[in-house]
């Protein structure tokens, strides 16, 4: 847990980070914790205690479906994988934060 | 919506799916750190310390997608289940309280269900209506046929259930209801029979004399055992073979009211009824289907113009027919002739609840009982921050649990009864038969009736036990030594004792009234008397030849041994009557009156075991031709001539003092005539030799010496060989007549047996209560004795509040019966007041006993009680 306040997320970014990873492939929860970790060099973490809720949550929305798997180091593991639904979400999701994070850089280049 | 369900469902029985998917995640992070030189040790402790709190994770997850009611629901349920295992004998008194409960309201509600909404079998039953014209109930065939014609509705066709033929098989003739339908009245019901087929209408017209039967699937069950080669047998009716066309589909039910469901379906033809085709010969009733999107108000609309037309077209025989014309969906209940009916089911749904009301409150005191002895876990609970809406809820869900069980009892127990009402026959003149069948209906009715008896039983003491200070509760203090004497519990008996009040004596009513009307004195002799009927096939006698029929019956009868005196009669009392309304003329005076007639043969009153109290009975040479004579019952001849000799008086019948007039010869006693309610009644016998009655059925009453049971053979062997198409039905007067006392006896059987079982279930009530508040207070039992106290002093102060208790709700009881006794006084004999004293005597009487009964044990138990053990309890 205890990073710097830099690692932890946005509030309310977990869902479009998770939805874009999962646009790669199918993926189990901790595949999912560590690739953020490593695709953000470090700067984001998602916390276990944010992820499986999270995770859960999105699944009862029908953005994403799991099912059990097998990992590459023969351990059973719970998959999840995107929906029509998801992408839908996802690219919805991208969308508004594009327009949140350019209206945020326009204030801070006119202010 | 669904997969949202489909998840939770799968969430609900894999627990261990989300406790599986993170501890794989912990496992793989353990991995991950020994793979980076940690020791296993320090790797999982590591992996526990970044993963934070797994069981907090898991709720937060689970909640998501748990129905948190339902498996609270669950749980509390198996909590129940078990503490009902521990003491099996209380739930089971609970779970049969319940079952006879909900069985009771269960057969109610499919009784009801049956005989005032069972739709009729066919197609689009909605569509089909009930049809007057002239403010007839019947039609005549020729009128059904214009309004077929008519083009107005898809069909009218029409039915009859007041007909009956002569079946003969083997020897036995046996008189048999028909439902007696116009050619195209399957046509209309689009009736698919499960054999066989059904007549069309070309086949069938009532012309041709269709000898075409078409029999339900009870018959073809009951006589032909299911032998499809029943369809092509003929059956014997009225003398003439009838082939079996068909058998109906199973559970058949014709558009006729109050499940008057006949046997046999026989076209209506010129043989049954020679009047058949006369325009002013009302035989059928009609029942039409509307056209598709005719709403009711246009059907009524056309079926005003039709009429109107038809009273143009025909001016004479149907003069008014278009002023008085009824058109009503099928099954409406607005007929009054089901009023009584409706007012007796109201009795018998607030009787089924007071029984169901009952069974709650036992369970509710099962409940009590146990939460009292779990008060210590209560409080504990509460003191931990269980919240108190949790609480309530286990305590439902027990509620929930003991109900359910009841209901799967109860329902086992109206499968049981409904199967008996189905095979009941009842000994009435038209063919009633219930064919109740379980239903969707039935099985949400039942699951309402748990929900609310489970809400009842639960609530109150849910509320109770969660209610008290959480110090004394830890303590085990019972709050309510000797200061509150008005307890939650003693409510239960005071209310428990009041509603039984009510149904005890609702119960008794009924069956005082049932005694008095087997008690009543019909006027005539039940004893030593049999009744033959033969009935005549009235195409095989003319007009005069029926009397001479009947003569050589009444010879033949005498002829039979054991036979004392034998009688013709015209009319047979409670059986069929003729009510004549008209002045009698007196020299003195005309008198308008209301009186029974009745054409009967000299040894009438010697029959029937009416004496003759004045002047002689009828003689054989009072006959055809003789001068007139009459005799007149005590009520009439006092009525026309006061209290001056009857006899040798003149009176003359109608308006005018014409002609000789007809000498009163005699005097009878007065009897009852239609029903043993009536009082006094009127009545006037005339000499059947004179009158000489045309009628095919034809009564032969007979006396015989010993049991007149012992004739009935004898009788219906002598009968039967006078003509071989003739029905005889022979039988003691007084079983024949059994149907006279069947709306009280009835009445008496459901509201009686309901008000035992109320009776039953308060004993067991308030036997639960009284030992519950022994065993509570087995300490403070002890004290007292061991301070001295007298065990008369003991009793008093245990049990003193209870039976105070059954005190009030005998108070309060009486109050409620006597309101509630008060709108029955429609179905009670005549002589039974509903403020009947003896009735409210004994009611008091039989819950003063039963509340006795129930204390003796638990007092027993106080007269046991060591007090040295007592005091050693806690």
């Amino acid at each position: 847990m205890g990073k710097a306040s830099s690692g932890e997320m946005l509030q309310g970014t977990l869902p479009l980070i998770v939805l874009r990873i999962l646009y790669a492939g199918p993926d189990h929860g901790f595949a999912i914790a560590r690739r953020i970790q490593v695709i953000s060099k470090d700067v984001l973490r998602a916390e276990e205690g944010s992820l499986y809720p999270a995770l859960h949550k999105m699944e009862l929305e029908g953005w994403i479906e799991s099912e059990w798997g097998i990992t590459e180091n023969n351990r059973k593991a719970k998959y999840y994988r995107l929906t029509p639904l998801g992408r839908k979400q996802l690219k919805l999701e991208t969308e508004r934060w594009n327009s949140i994070a350019a209206a945020i850089g326009a204030i801070l280049m006119e202010a | 919506m669904i997969r949202k369900l489909k998840l939770r469902l799968r969430a609900l029985f894999r627990r261990d799916d989300i406790g599986n998917e993170l501890t794989l995640h912990l496992e793989q992070l353990t991995d991950e750190l020994i793979a980076q030189g940690l020791n296993p040790q320090e790797a999982r402790r590591a992996a526990r310390r970044q993963f934070g709190n797994l069981t907090r994770i898991q709720e937060q997850s689970r909640e998501l997608f748990s129905f948190g009611l339902v498996e609270d629901l669950l749980r509390d349920m198996r909590y129940g289940w078990r503490s009902i295992r521990r003491s099996p004998s209380v739930g089971v008194a609970a779970v049969l309280s319940m079952g006879l409960a909900i069985g009771v309201n269960t057969v109610v509600f499919s009784l009801i269900q049956e005989v005032f909404f069972s739709k009729p079998t066919t197609r689009a039953a909605g569509d089909l209506v009930t049809i007057r014209v002239g403010g007839s109930s019947h039609a005549s065939l020729a009128n059904l046929r214009d309004l077929d014609a008519s083009g107005s509705f898809e069909k009218v066709a029409g039915f009859d259930v007041e007909t009956t033929v002569n079946w003969r098989t083997g020897d036995a003739v046996r008189q048999t209801p028909v439902m007696l339908v116009s050619e195209n009245y399957f046509e209309l019901m689009e009736t698919r029979p499960v054999l066989g087929r059904v007549f069309s209408g070309g086949e069938a017209r009532a012309e041709l004399n269709p000898h075409l039967v078409l029999i339900t699937h009870r018959l073809w069950t009951r006589r032909f055992a299911q032998d499809p080669a029943a369809v092509g047998r003929t059956l014997v009716l009225n003398g003439r073979p009838y082939t079996v066309l068909g058998v109906l589909p199973e559970g058949f039910r014709p558009p006729t009211f109050l499940n008057t469901l006949p046997d046999l379906y026989v076209p209506a033809s010129l043989e049954l009824d020679p009047s058949l085709l006369m325009r002013q010969s009302h035989t059928l009733m009609l029942v039409a289907r509307r056209k598709a999107g005719q709403t009711i108000e246009q059907a009524y609309a056309a079926l005003q113009v039709v009429a109107n037309r038809m009273a143009r077209d025909n001016p004479k025989e149907n003069a008014g027919i278009g002023k008085s014309i009824r058109l009503r969906p099928i099954g409406s209940l607005a007929d009054p002739d089901t009023a009584p009916l409706i007012a007796f089911s109201a009795v018998l749904v607030v009787a089924v609840f007071i029984v169901l009301w009952i069974a709650c409150v036992n369970i509710a005191g099962v409940l009590i009982a146990r939460a009292a002895a779990r008060r210590r876990e209560i409080a504990t609970r509460l003191a931990i921050g269980a919240s108190r809406g949790r609480l309530v809820r286990q305590l439902l869900a027990e509620a929930l649990l003991l109900a359910s069980l009841g209901t799967l009892a109860g329902l086992s127990l109206h499968w049981y009864l409904t199967k008996l009402l189905n095979e009941l026959s009842l000994p009435l003149p038209v063919p009633i038969v219930f064919q109740i069948e379980p239903d969707f209906k039935l099985v949400v009715y039942a699951i309402a009736l748990t929900a609310i008896a489970a809400l009842l039983a639960g609530l109150m003491p849910a509320w109770q036990a969660t209610r008290p200070g959480l110090t004394s509760g830890l303590k085990m203090e019972e709050p309510q030594y000797g200061y509150r004497r008005f307890t939650f519990r003693n409510g239960l008996i005071v209310a428990q004792v009041a509603i039984t009040m009510v149904l005890v004596s609702v119960a008794l009513l009924f069956a005082r009234s049932l005694a008095r009307v087997h008690s009543i004195d019909p006027g005539f002799d039940l004893q030593h008397t049999a009744w033959a009927r033969v009935s005549v096939l009235s195409d095989r006698y003319d007009k005069g030849h029926v009397f001479l029929f009947a003569s050589r019956a009444l010879e033949t009868a005498v002829g039979v041994p054991g036979v004392r005196s034998a009688a013709l009669s015209e009319t047979v009392p409670f059986n069929n009557f003729m009510r004549i309304g008209q002045p009698i003329q007196t020299k003195a005076s005309a008198i308008g009156v209301e009186y029974y007639g009745n054409s009967v043969s000299p040894a009438y009153f010697e029959t029937m075991g009416i004496p003759v109290v004045a002047g002689r009975p009828l003689a054989a040479s009072d006959r055809k031709g003789a001068p007139d004579v009459v005799i007149l019952n005590e009520a009439l001849a006092r009525r026309l001539f006061g209290d001056g000799p009857a006899v040798g008086e003149r009176i003359w019948f109608g308006d005018s003092k014409q002609g000789p007039g007809v000498e009163v010869v005699g005097v009878a006693a007065n009897s009852k005539h239609l029903t043993m309610g009536e009082n006094q009644a009127f009545a006037v016998y005339e000499p059947i030799a004179r009158t000489q009655p045309a009628k095919t059925e034809i009564n032969v009453l007979v006396r015989s010496a010993g049991d007149p049971a012992s004739v009935v053979v004898g009788l219906r062997g002598a009968l039967s060989a006078l003509d071989n198409t003739a029905a005889v039905e022979v039988g003691p007067l007084r079983t024949r007549l059994a149907f006279a006392y069947l709306p009280s006896q009835i009445g008496a059987v459901f509201v009686g047996s309901l008000g035992a079982l109320g009776l039953v279930l308060a004993l067991i009530g308030i036997y639960g209560a009284m030992t519950f508040a022994v065993s509570r207070r087995t300490a403070e039992i002890g004290i007292r004795m061991a301070l001295g106290a007298s065990t008369w002093q003991v009793l008093r102060a245990i049990l003193g509040t209870s039976v105070g208790a059954l005190c009030t709700g005998l108070a309060i009881g009486i109050g409620l019966a006597v309101a509630a006794a008060h709108p029955l006084a429609l179905f009670l004999a005549e002589g039974v007041t509903p403020m009947d004293p003896i009735t409210f005597g004994s009611v008091i009487l039989i819950c003063l006993s039963a509340g006795g009964v129930a204390a003796i044990i638990p007092a027993r138990r106080v007269l046991s009680i060591d007090p040295m053990g007592a005091l050693r309890v806690e």
